[in-house]
C-alpha cells in the first residue's frame, strides 16, 4: 500500500502565543534582549524602564547591529535561523553564543505590541528604522492563517507587519536600539506592584542605587517583598552574563577566581535606568558567619546522542540562613546565562534535607550539552532531556554521595554542623563549669561567704542569694578555717542542685555529714 | 508620521549646536541666576524641561549644585523631561537614569488632547507645580502653516493653567524659539501686531515703547524685536487671565545659520510668574487688570541682550568655554550611542 505524506502546518497565532506569554516575568522578556546584545558583541546595554510609570521602555546596545536585510530576514522567518549556524562563538569577543532558535526579538511582544528598532551594522554608513506591529498576530483570524503565508495575495488577512526606512549614519557607529511604547497594561501594572497593592501590601523601600547598596537593602528577607521593580533588578542581575560584585561571589575564595575572570573577560555591562548591574552574590553575609565552600563541582560527560555535558560549578554553605531568600538554591547557567532563578530544590533532590537547603547556594555553569533541554521561556528545563538528567545525576551524586573532598556535600555539611554543635556543647559545658567554679570560688562576682545566725539561715542551713552565700554557724562550727570557704561553696552548689529532689531537712543532714568529713581532715 | 530622513536631518541640526557657546552664555547669564533664586536651603528646584538629546541643561545645573541629584539612588527626583523623538528619548532616559517623570511624546499633543493621551496627561499634570519650566523649542512658536492660535500657543496657556491649578505661588518659564522673518506666520504676526498697537493707545505704554519704529515697521525691519515684544505681551495676557502677574526678567538673542546657509535668530525669554492671590482669596479682576497694566510698560522698556556682542568682550568667550567644559566631558564620556 502506497504511503502518503501530509504537511504539518502551524497557525500564525502561534507567534502571538509565543510572544505574548512565554516569559513568566518582565525580566524574562528583557533578558532576551540582553542575550541578543551579548551575542552581538556589545560591550554595554542600557535599558530604561520609564520608572515610575513604566510607559516607555528602551534598550540600546553597542553591538554589531543589523543591516535592513538581516532584520528583514529575522522578522520574515522568526525562529527560522540560528545564530549558531556559522559559529558557536561571537565574531569579536569570542563569546559563546546564547541565542539558538532566533526568537529573541519576539520577546518584545510580551512588553508591547508595537515597537521601533533602530540599528546600524558595524562598518555600514547607513542606519534603519523599523516600525513593527505585532497587533494583527493577536487577532482571531491569525488562528486561521498558516505561518509563512502572510505574504500571500489574500489582502484581507494580515498577521503582522513592519516598515523599514533608511538614513545615513557615521561609519564608526554600530548599535541596535529598541523603543517600546504602548506597554501592555499588565506589564506596567506588575512593575508598579499593583498585585501587592490589591491585597493591601505596600512594597518595602529599597535603594535603587548601586548594586552593593541594593543588595544590602533587600538582604533582610526577600527581594519580592520590595516589589516588582526590585525583582526586575534582581532577576536581570542574577541571570545576565555580567561581572560579579567586587569580592563576589564568595569572599576570599581563591578557588572561584576563574569564574570571576570568565565574567570579566566578556567585557559586558548592563545598565538599568542608569545603574550598572552586577551579579548580586556576595557571601558570606558577615565575616563571622561560619561557612564552607565546595569549589569544584566540575564534570564532563559524553552523552549518548553525541553531546558532551560540560559543567563548572560550586556550592556554598553557611551556618545561618542565606538572605535574600531568592539566593537560596542552585542557579544553572547555560552558556553563562541563568536559566530561571535559583532552584531551592536542587533540581529536585529526592531526599529531605530540611533547613540545609536554606543555607546553601550554588552556581553551575554548563557550557555544553544542555541547550536542547532549555524550554522556550529560557526559565526552565525539559526534565526528560538526556543532558538535564546527566546534570541532575551529577548534582545528586555530589550532594548525597561522594565528592572529590570525600563525603557528599550534605554529609560534609552534617559533619560540619555536628562539629559546630559539639564545639558549642563543649563551650557551653566549659562555660557552665566556669560559672559553677566562679560561684564556688567567688570569681564571677563578689560573693560573700558568711556565717549566719540560726534564725537567718534557711531550713537546709544554706541561703544563696545573688551575691551572698550564708551558711548556718552551727554547720560551720567544726570545719577547719582553711576549708571554710570551700565548704561554704560546696554547700551552695549542693543545696541548689538538690533542692528540687531532696527535702531541706535531709539536705541539712547531708551538709552536716560533710562538715564532719572536713572536720576530720 | 515624519519620514526617517527628515527626522535624522533635524536631529543632526540639533546635535550640531550642543557645543554652542552662545547658547551656554544664555544658560550662565539668564538661566543660572533663576535656578540660584529657587535653590534655597532644603528646597530643591522642581524642573520641567524639553531638554533635547544630550540634556545639557540638566547636567549643567546638577554640576552647579542647583538641581538635586540623588547620588545614592542615582536619580533626579525633581526633574521631568519630555521628548518626542524615539531615539533621543532613549538616549536621555538611558543616560540620565531615573527621573521624576520621563515622558515620551509630544508635549503639545499630551497637554491639548488628554482624551488621546489619558495616561500621559494624568502622569504629567500630577507632577505640577514646577519652579522652572524650560520650553526650549527647536523651531518657531507659530510655524508658517499653523493657524495663529496654534498648538504651541495653546500648550503654553495650558501650562500656565496647570501651574495655577497646582497653586504655584511663583515660578519661571524659559521660552526659547527660532525667529526667521522668511518663515513667519503672517496671521499670527498680525494678531501680535494688533495687540501691541492696542497697548500703544495707553499713554504710559506708549512712553515706554519709546522711539522704536511703529509695530508694522518693526515687524518688517526688526522682526526679532517685534516677536520678542509680541510673545512677551502674549505671555503677560495669559498670565493675567490665570491669576498671575508677569515679568519679563530678561531676553537674549543670537544668530545662527541653518545647514542650508540661511541665517535665523534664536530668542530666549525669561519670564517670571507670581500668583496674584492665594487659593483662599477671592478673585479681584481689578487687581489683575492693574497688574497687567503695570507689566506692559516694563516689557516695552526692556531690551534684548545681544549674546554675540557679549561674547566678544574680553575673556567672556574663554569663561563660557571653561564653564561648559565639564558637562561636555561628561557627555563624551558616556560612551553610549549618540
Amino acid at each position: 500500500m502506497a504511503t502518503q505524506n501530509f504537511p504539518i502546518n502551524v497557525a500564525a497565532s502561534v507567534i502571538a502565543d509565543i510572544s505574548a506569554g512565554i516569559y513568566r516575568t518582565p525580566a524574562g522578556a528583557l533578558k532576551e534582549l540582553i542575550s541578543n546584545a551579548f551575542d552581538a558583541d556589545a560591550e554595554s546595554v542600557r535599558i530604561s524602564t520609564g520608572d515610575p510609570h513604566f510607559r516607555t521602555f528602551t534598550c540600546t546596545d553597542d553591538g554589531s547591529g543589523m543591516t535592513p536585510d538581516r532584520f528583514k530576514e529575522i522578522m520574515g522567518l522568526i525562529g527560522g535561523s540560528s545564530k549558531r549556524d556559522a559559529d558557536q562563538y561571537s565574531g569579536i569577543h569570542r563569546r559563546p553564543l546564547i541565542g539558538r532558535i532566533g526568537i529573541g526579538l519576539l520577546s518584545i511582544g510580551q512588553i508591547c505590541r508595537r515597537f521601533e528598532v533602530f540599528s546600524s551594522a558595524r562598518g555600514s554608513t547607513k542606519k534603519f528604522r523599523a516600525r513593527v506591529n505585532l497587533e494583527p498576530y493577536t487577532r482571531p483570524e491569525a488562528r486561521r492563517v498558516q505561518l509563512g503565508k502572510q505574504l500571500a495575495k489574500d489582502p484581507t488577512v494580515k498577521v503582522g507587519e513592519f516598515e523599514i526606512e533608511e538614513a545615513p549614519e557615521s561609519k564608526g557607529k554600530h548599535y541596535t536600539r529598541i523603543v517600546m511604547e504602548d506597554i501592555i497594561p499588565g506589564f506596567t501594572e506588575q512593575l508598579q506592584s499593583e498585585p501587592m497593592a490589591v491585597i493591601g501590601v505596600t512594597p518595602l523601600t529599597f535603594k535603587k542605587g548601586d548594586m552593593s547598596a541594593f543588595l544590602a537593602s533587600v538582604s533582610n528577607d526577600q527581594v519580592a517583598r520590595h516589589g516588582a521593580y526590585a525583582q526586575l533588578i534582581w532577576e536581570l542581575a542574577i541571570t545576565a552574563p555580567i561581572r560579579y560584585l567586587s569580592e563576589g561571589p564568595i569572599k576570599e575564595c581563591a578557588q572561584l577566581r576563574d569564574l570571576r575572570q570568565r565574567m570579566e573577560a566578556f567585557k559586558f555591562s548592563v545598565y538599568l535606568d542608569g545603574v550598572e548591574l552586577f551579579k548580586p552574590i556576595l557571601l558570606p553575609h558577615s565575616k563571622s558567619t561560619t561557612h564552607k565552600v565546595y569549589p569544584h563541582l566540575d564534570y564532563e560527560k559524553s552523552l549518548a546522542d553525541g553531546r558532551k555535558l560540560s559543567v563548572r560549578g560550586y556550592i556554598y554553605w553557611q551556618k545561618t540562613r542565606i538572605l535574600p531568600r531568592e539566593l537560596q538554591g542552585v542557579l544553572v547557567r547555560v552558556r553563562n546565562v541563568g536559566v530561571g532563578t535559583c532552584d531551592p530544590t536542587y533540581l529536585g533532590y529526592p531526599r529531605h534535607e530540611g533547613w540545609k537547603f536554606s543555607q546553601m547556594f550554588g552556581e553551575l555553569y554548563v557550557d555544553d550539552g544542555l541547550d536542547e533541554a532549555i524550554n522556550i521561556d529560557r526559565a526552565s528545563f525539559r526534565e526528560t532531556d538526556e543532558g538535564y538528567l546527566a546534570l541532575q545525576e551529577f548534582l545528586f551524586q555530589r550532594l548525597g554521595k561522594e565528592t572529590d573532598e570525600g563525603a557528599g556535600i550534605f554529609s560534609s555539611i552534617k559533619a560540619a554542623t555536628s562539629e559546630i554543635a559539639h564545639r558549642r556543647k563543649m563551650k557551653d559545658t566549659a562555660g557552665r563549669r566556669e560559672r559553677t567554679a566562679a560561684v564556688i570560688y567567688g570569681r564571677a562576682r563578689p560573693v560573700t561567704l558568711t556565717e549566719a545566725e540560726p534564725h537567718e539561715a534557711a531550713p537546709s542551713g544554706v541561703k544563696v542569694t545573688a551575691n551572698e552565700v550564708r551558711v548556718d554557724g552551727e554547720l560551720l562550727r567544726d570545719v577547719p578555717a582553711k576549708y571554710r570557704d570551700l565548704y561554704i561553696g560546696i554547700c551552695a552548689v549542693l543545696d541548689k542542685r538538690l533542692s528540687a529532689s531532696v527535702s531541706a531537712t535531709r539536705r541539712r543532714e547531708l551538709l552536716s555529714k560533710l562538715a564532719e568529713l572536713f572536720a576530720a581532715q | 508620521m515624519a519620514d526617517f530622513q527628515g527626522v535624522e536631518k533635524r536631529r543632526q541640526r540639533a546635535r550640531s549646536t550642543y557645543k554652542d557657546l552662545k547658547k551656554h552664555y544664555v544658560r550662565i547669564a539668564g538661566w543660572l541666576p533663576v535656578f540660584s533664586h529657587y535653590k534655597t536651603g532644603s528646597h530643591h528646584v522642581r524642573y520641567l524641561t524639553l531638554c533635547a538629546k544630550l540634556a545639557i541643561d540638566i547636567r549643567y545645573f546638577r554640576s552647579k549644585g542647583l538641581l538635586f541629584f540623588d547620588k545614592q539612588q542615582k536619580s533626579y527626583p525633581y526633574v521631568t523631561f519630555i521628548e518626542r523623538d524615539s531615539q533621543d528619548y532613549a538616549f536621555i532616559a538611558e543616560s540620565l537614569g531615573r527621573t521624576r517623570l520621563p515622558l515620551k511624546g509630544d508635549l503639545e499633543a499630551i497637554l491639548l488632547s488628554p482624551a488621546d493621551y489619558p495616561k500621559e496627561f494624568k502622569d504629567l499634570s500630577s507632577t505640577f507645580p514646577y519652579d522652572i519650566i524650560n520650553l526650549d523649542f527647536t523651531g518657531e512658536v507659530v510655524r508658517p502653516a499653523d493657524p495663529p492660535y496654534n498648538t504651541t500657543i495653546r500648550a503654553i496657556e495650558k501650562i500656565v493653567e496647570l501651574q495655577r491649578e497646582a497653586s504655584s505661588r511663583r515660578w519661571h518659564m524659559f521660552l526659547t524659539f527660532r525667529v526667521r522673518r522668511e518663515t513667519a506666520n503672517g496671521g499670527a504676526d498680525d494678531e501680535l501686531r494688533r495687540i501691541i498697537e492696542s497697548n500703544l493707545l495707553n499713554e504710559q505704554a506708549r512712553a515706554a515703547y519709546g522711539a522704536r519704529p511703529t509695530p508694522t515697521e518693526l515687524q518688517t525691519s526688526e522682526y526679532k524685536e517685534f516677536l520678542r515684544i509680541g510673545i512677551a505681551k502674549f505671555l503677560a495676557g495669559v498670565a493675567t487671565t490665570r491669576d498671575f502677574t508677569f515679568s519679563l526678567d530678561a531676553s537674549y538673542y543670537y544668530e545662527r545659520t541653518s545647514p542650508d546657509g540661511e541665517p535665523y535668530y534664536i530668542l530666549t525669554l525669561i519670564a517670571g510668574f507670581t500668583a496674584l492671590r492665594s487659593s483662599s482669596q477671592l478673585q479681584d479682576p481689578r487687581r489683575a487688570v492693574a497688574a497687567y497694566a503695570r507689566c506692559v510698560p516694563s516689557i516695552f522698556m526692556s531690551n534684548a541682550i545681544d549674546v554675540v556682542a557679549r561674547l566678544r568682550s574680553a575673556g567672556e568667550s574663554e569663561r563660557v568655554t571653561t564653564d561648559l567644559r565639564p558637562v561636555l566631558d561628561e557627555v563624551e564620556e558616556l560612551g553610549v550611542i549618540q
